[in-house]
């Protein structure tokens, strides 16, 4: 038995050789790779326009080696080659717009900027981002997102009157020191639906994104209206229901730190810290 | 000469239009619209702050309370106890009680629900420390075990 099978193994082995042989140097070219890294991503879908739409998990197969690194290259691959109803929102594919936010592998990220787990034995899962109304498949609704930012009023709010383009508001360079790791929020939303205090709290809780927002307008020394801006989020939910979890900064794509804003701005509310005073100007501050 | 004069003469126009545009010029309103009332909403960070000190005081009690028995260190663990789980159970009701999942009318019992608890938490423990052994002395007789 085993001979034979031997000889049948030796056989064969003749005959593709003899394959070889005959189809010349063509087929003794290296095989072209493909099929090799194929990797399955699991992509939720829900599409409202179809009546009684509920949302389910579709696969696709992507060829990791005709695909670039980043999971945006694979989503654009499947829409453009596969799946032209797949929907997700992108933009600037380099993590500046904010715009591709999503929950990936289970950790809210921007798909442009995190890289294809190479491992194909296992499949990629993504989803919208977390406990937010879902437009279609990939897409959150960001309404109250935006709708809470706008009610910190993120702008710079004087006493005194002044006239835009007369002179320059002028700012130490340890007072513009203190916007740095604030400033650079690009508003993505992962912190704040990575956050349970948020998901069970929405209406309320402001959310780490907006409040790191707020505390970067309430410590601006250029901004005169800190005291104000802290009393509209004094009550009990706003920022008081931050439970200091630290999802928000675990997330974070752009490796800010929005609970340390929260943190501030509760000693901010509870006085254990104050608003620094503006430096005056050392230098005459002339008409431009 | 004359041309360098004029072209003098349309900059300076152009500046003074540029300064008088009314992008430039806007006048930033003085007054806020950070004042629309939303200050009025009951402060909440004395209460805040009351809740941390409250555990930070109770950092020293614990341990103490492994050493120092009696009706007095029953008292102080029976208030610092009562309060410190009632704001607890407070913050859990209110992130897991809520109107939108659970409705209306079962959100406002669990609401009530916690000074329900808080009560009969506090009836038992000076219950017991007032007919029975007391607090300290009862962890002194597990202990013992």
């Amino acid at each position: 038995m085993l001979a034979r099978s031997a000889l049948l193994a030796h056989s064969a082995e003749l005959a593709a050789n003899a394959l070889r042989a005959a189809s010349g140097a063509a087929a003794a070219a290296p095989q072209k790779k493909t099929g090799n890294r194929i990797k399955t991503f699991e992509i939720y879908r829900f599409n409202p326009e179809a009546p009684g739409a509920k949302p389910t998990i579709q696969k696709f197969d992507v060829d990791l080696d005709q695909c670039g690194t980043m999971i945006l290259d694979a989503l654009i691959k499947i829409k453009n080659e596969v799946d032209p109803t797949l929907t997700f929102r992108r933009s600037c594919r380099e993590g500046i717009c904010g715009s591709c936010a999503m929950n990936i592998g289970g950790q809210n990220t921007l798909a442009c900027i995190c890289k294809i787990d190479a491992d194909t034995s296992k499949s990629t899962k993504i989803y919208p981002l977390p406990h937010m109304f879902v437009v279609k498949d990939l897409v959150p609704d960001m309404n109250l997102f935006y709708a809470q930012y706008a009610s910190i009023q993120p702008w710079i709010q004087k006493k005194t009157p002044l006239t835009l383009g007369e002179k320059q508001m002028h700012q130490s360079v340890a007072e513009r020191d203190r916007l740095d790791g604030l400033y650079e929020c690009i508003l993505c939303a992962c912190c704040s639906t990575s956050c349970p205090s948020y998901w069970w709290n929405a209406d309320k809780y402001l959310g780490p994104a907006v409040l790191m927002q707020a505390y970067r307008w309430v410590i601006d020394s250029r901004d005169d209206y800190a005291t104000e801006r802290l009393h509209r989020m004094h009550d009990s939910f706003s920022a008081f229901k931050c439970h200091t979890i630290m999802n928000c900064t675990k997330t974070c794509p752009k490796h800010l730190n929005p609970a340390k804003a929260i943190g501030e701005i509760k000693s901010l509310l509870t006085g254990m810290k104050t608003k620094p005073e503006p430096v005056p100007s050392s230098f005459e501050v002339k008409d431009l | 000469m004359a041309a360098s004069l004029r072209h003098m003469a349309h900059f300076q126009k152009a500046l003074l239009v540029a300064r008088s545009a009314p992008r430039l010029s806007t006048i930033v309103r003085a007054t806020s619209t950070l004042n629309d009332g939303a200050s009025k909403v009951p402060d909440h960070s004395m209460h805040f702050k009351l809740e941390r000190l409250w555990a930070v005081g109770m950092l020293p009690i614990l341990p103490a309370s492994y050493f120092i028995h009696g009706p007095v260190m029953d008292a102080v663990l029976t208030v610092a106890l009562t309060l410190h789980i009632h704001w607890g159970i407070h913050g859990v009701v209110y992130d897991y009680a809520r109107p939108y999942v659970i409705g209306e009318t079962a959100a406002k019992a669990a609401h009530v629900g916690v000074y329900i608890i808080t009560g009969l938490l506090l009836a038992g423990l000076l219950h017991f420390n007032t007919n029975d052994v007391g607090i300290t002395k009862a962890f002194e007789l597990v202990f013992s075990l």
